[in-house]
């Protein structure tokens, strides 16, 4: 009898465990993202879902320097980079990635191997402090960068990427479509975006974007809350919050990595979108200002770290080179990358005073109604464009 | 540690088996439990190595209480206290531990409200199943009084508060349920018969989680805690759906820990026997969580007089019990609320018992469901107002719903489709139609389709218990 029931234990194990075993082999094996070995059988690929394919990179890439940021570098090319401050670049940049995110991969990149340089977009989610995309769960993919290699296996575990392995696909969905990392997510490429650069006259072709929408609603927002003076007041929690975001989830990893080179790089937004902050939401020009103010501080003290600024450049006002409020053509991308390499529009402790007093001085400027009032126009029409 | 985690399944479980088996083959016995000690304890701290110290004091207390009980009992010395006193004195500290750190917040905020004046609460974090190892421990106690459990050995005294199938969640086990199975020699060997029922039953619990409760989790946390309003069928989704998320669950999880007890050869007692056939109240409680109503009648409501003092004794005896059962679940009103309510059904059942009437086994039954649906209501629902917010919607006073256009219309608000009824009428199928997973420990001889059925099943669930999400990349805002 027991001998019996000890093969009918082999035979429940054997049934349980063993699918799964085959499963696990298969994926191993096919390891679309390549997160356990390069690709077998196959070009090297990347996936565009840089959340998840940033692990397979790091673990096998070959390269010794990054660009981490969110789609305002997604343009930038690693190669140029590379040729500008020496090195061999990659750009793992990650849609929408906040700095919580992005210090997940932060972290895990600079335990797993050296890396000379990082250059690092300090976009304006420090305002509030996001910890994780909506669009992207955390649980969906932070288990890629923790310590345990076992439960990496989840990435493949649901309908997307097991109906991938049973086609074997090649398909860009599964396994992705670039073969290099010089701007894998770049968006330049696509017609929808690029339609947006030329100035108002292009956003307004393109009103029904949703974007578009988006600038419409934030600039009558702004003008509205002027007009009936309804002015945001500055609130020193936020810009402690702040402070604390980015000491927590960036400068931890600059004072544990002496040396590595973070260039950190505050994005040249429209001089509309600085003037939203400046003229309408107090709160959040009153936090950027304590972040630049802090960050430029710490670059005198810790030597690897560089901050660069272009708030008091004249391009900022020229909308022609922007899809939205934010996003800039990527001529903006290299001019950046060249200012790194150049040691050009670094904020130092010398000039931050300066630096911020024109910055506030271009920004309270703008002329915020007249903008307004020309999407107006063309976007809601029957409101007959009047401020 | 969770059973439904792969840490537990795939690396805990074996290992704790493999080494017990192995250091009893050979005839380190002693190796063998210290080892069970030691695991269980690694299953404890896994949540939080912060309370460790707090179990391992509870034990050495109760220990040191419990054996003085028995050997004063045995006549075997005399203490200097009293044995009465003693269990008073021990059973005094297993309250004081409980009443600390699950119930002190909650005394002071009500204080507060009633005195007009605010305390600053404690901040206690609950340690993990303090509800459980203290009232097994009580157990014990008591049963040392009364002469039915003699332990002078530390050892398997840990081994039986800390055995992991039931030191988190229960069942609430009795010593002499337990140790005299840890001391059969027959039980030291690897008995395969028994790791197939125990891996087979495991399996039915781990899928019962997996594949049943966490669906309906979905859905029952939609309407509890995201929607603001529902309407009727959204309502009776929402309620019904936690009514067996929470059976499949916590039976789900009582069928892995009986399963995993018995791979070490160890019989734990049932503690649910398809409760929701259930005709009648009393049915029901003597169906659902039957170690824990085995505890409070006989350690509470016997105490109290049981039903030796007359009508009107008894039914404020039924009410106390039921009252004291729910706030062992949680520290709120809502769970107080609970147990009042099923202590109200109680009496009421007793009284319509004493009057002789009858009533057809469909329409109690029905009764005895619906009631055990609504009262889950309160249970689940964080305040009385959201418990209101779907018992309103339950009662038809907000909107029906557009039923004639279909499930997906009347689910659209808490995101769920046709699949939510579908689910909800087949897990009444299983509850009422099928024969509930105790029979597994008593089936004569598995034979192959039922062990790689079994298997299948543990490879599904084990799948769905590591899947994860998949986002399409979406341009948005960035």
């Amino acid at each position: 009898m027991d001998e019996h029931a000890r093969k009918l234990v082999l035979v429940l194990l054997l049934a349980a465990l063993g699918p799964l075993a085959v499963l696990f082999g298969a994926l191993f094996v096919y390891d679309p993202l390549a997160l356990y070995h390069r690709p077998w059988g196959r070009e090297a690929t990347v996936h565009e879902n840089m959340r998840l394919q940033a692990a397979g990179v790091i673990r096998h890439g070959d390269f010794d320097s990054v660009i981490l940021g969110t789609s305002i570098v997604e343009n930038s090319s690693a190669n140029e980079a590379g040729r500008i401050l020496g090195g061999r670049f990659v750009n793992l940049s990650l849609s929408a990635g906040d700095f919580f995110e992005r210090g997940l991969i932060l972290g895990y990149l600079l335990e797993r191997r050296p890396v000379r340089h990082v250059i690092y977009s300090l976009d304006w989610i420090y305002l509030n402090q996001r910890k994780g995309y909506w669009y992207y769960p955390l649980p969906t993919y932070d288990y890629l960068y923790d310590a345990n290699p076992f439960n990496d296996i989840r990435a493949y575990l649901n309908a997307h990427f097991l109906g991938c392995l049973l086609r074997w696909s090649g398909d860009p969905a599964c396994i992705g479509r670039h073969t290099d990392l010089d701007r894998p997510n770049a968006w330049m490429n696509q017609p929808e975006e690029v339609a947006r650069f030329g100035g108002v006259e292009a956003w307004c072709r393109a009103r029904d974007n949703h974007q578009i929408r988006d600038v419409h609603a934030k600039l009558t927002e702004a003008v509205d809350a002027i007009r009936a003076g309804a002015i945001a007041v500055p609130d020193a929690a936020q810009t402690d919050l702040a402070i604390a975001y980015i000491e927590n989830n960036l400068i931890r990893w600059v004072r544990e990595f002496p040396d590595t080179q973070f260039h950190l790089v505050f994005p040249p937004y429209s001089r509309a979108k600085f003037a939203t902050w400046h003229q309408y939401r107090r709160n959040d020009a009153e936090a950027h200002v304590a972040v630049v103010r802090h960050l430029v501080q710490l670059s005198g003290r810790l030597p690897n770290l560089h901050v660069f600024g272009f708030e008091d450049q004249d391009f900022l006002d020229d909308l022609a080179r922007y899809k939205d409020l934010d996003h800039f053509d990527p001529a903006i991308n290299t001019l950046i990358a060249r200012a790194i390499g150049e040691g050009q529009h670094r904020i130092t402790p010398a000039n931050v005073e300066r630096y911020i007093a024109e910055a506030t001085r271009r920004a309270r400027a703008y002329p915020l109604e007249e903008l307004a009032a020309r999407l107006t126009v063309c976007i809601e029409p029957q409101r007959g464009g009047a401020p | 540690m969770l059973f439904n985690s792969i840490e537990f399944i795939l690396v805990f479980l074996p290992l704790a088996f493999l080494v017990y088996f192995w250091l009893n083959q050979k005839r380190l016995v002693m190796a063998g439990k210290s080892w069970l000690v030691l695991a269980s304890l690694v299953f404890y701290a896994w949540w939080n190595v912060q309370y460790l110290p707090l179990i391992l004091i509870s034990i050495l207390v109760n220990f040191a209480v419990g054996s003085s009980l028995a050997r004063s009992v045995a006549g075997r010395s005399r203490g200097p206290m009293r044995p009465e006193w003693l269990l008073g004195a021990g059973v005094a500290f297993n309250l004081a531990l409980l009443g600390y750190y699950k119930y002190a917040d909650f005394f002071l905020g009500n204080l507060g409200r009633l005195v007009d004046s605010r305390f600053e609460p404690l901040g206690i974090v609950l340690p993990l199943a303090i509800s459980f190892f203290t009232f097994t421990q009580i157990a014990y106690l008591v049963d040392s009084y009364r002469g039915k459990a003699k332990e002078y050995d530390l050892l398997n005294y840990a081994l039986f508060v800390t055995f992991f199938p039931h030191l988190i969640a229960g069942p609430v086990v009795h010593h002499g349920e337990i140790m005299p199975q840890f001391a059969a020699v027959r039980n030291l060997a690897r008995r395969y018969r028994n790791v197939l029922l125990g891996l087979m039953l495991f399996s039915v619990g781990l899928a019962k989680k997996v594949l049943i409760a966490d669906t309906f989790a979905l859905w029952a946390t939609a309407g509890f805690d995201g929607a603001e309003q529902l309407n009727f069928f959204e309502a009776w989704v929402t309620s019904l759906s936690y009514t067996f998320q929470i059976y499949f669950d916590f039976s789900g999880y009582t069928d892995m820990a009986l399963g995993a007890a018995l791979v070490f050869n160890i019989r734990m007692p049932i503690n649910f026997n398809s409760p929701y056939r259930a005709t009648n109240i009393q049915d029901f409680w003597r169906r659902w969580h039957i170690t824990l109503s085995r505890f409070l009648r006989d350690y509470l409501y016997i105490p109290l007089g049981g039903s030796r003092r007359g009508t009107g004794r008894v039914y404020a005896n039924v009410l106390v019990t039921f009252v004291v059962g729910g706030l062992w679940h949680g520290a709120t009103w809502m769970f107080v609320l609970w147990g009042g309510l099923h202590g109200v059904g109680m009496v009421v059942h007793r009284l319509w018992q004493g009057l002789g009437l009858r009533m057809s086994p469909l329409l109690a039954w029905l009764l005895t469901f619906n009631f055990v649906n609504l009262t889950w209501v309160f249970f689940r629902a964080e305040t009385l107002d959201d418990a209101m917010k779907v018992l309103r919607g339950m009662a038809g006073l907000n909107d029906f719903g557009a039923l004639g256009a279909g499930f997906a219309a009347w689910t659209g608000l808490i995101d769920v489709r046709a699949e939510a009824g579908i689910a909800l009428l087949a897990a009444l199928g299983i509850v009422l139609m099928r024969g509930n997973s105790n029979a597994l420990l008593s089936a004569e001889r598995p034979g192959l389709a039922r062990a790689t059925g079994f298997g299948l099943l543990a490879g599904v669930s084990l799948l769905t218990l590591m899947a994860s999400k998949y986002s399409e990349f979406i341009y948005f805002n960035f």
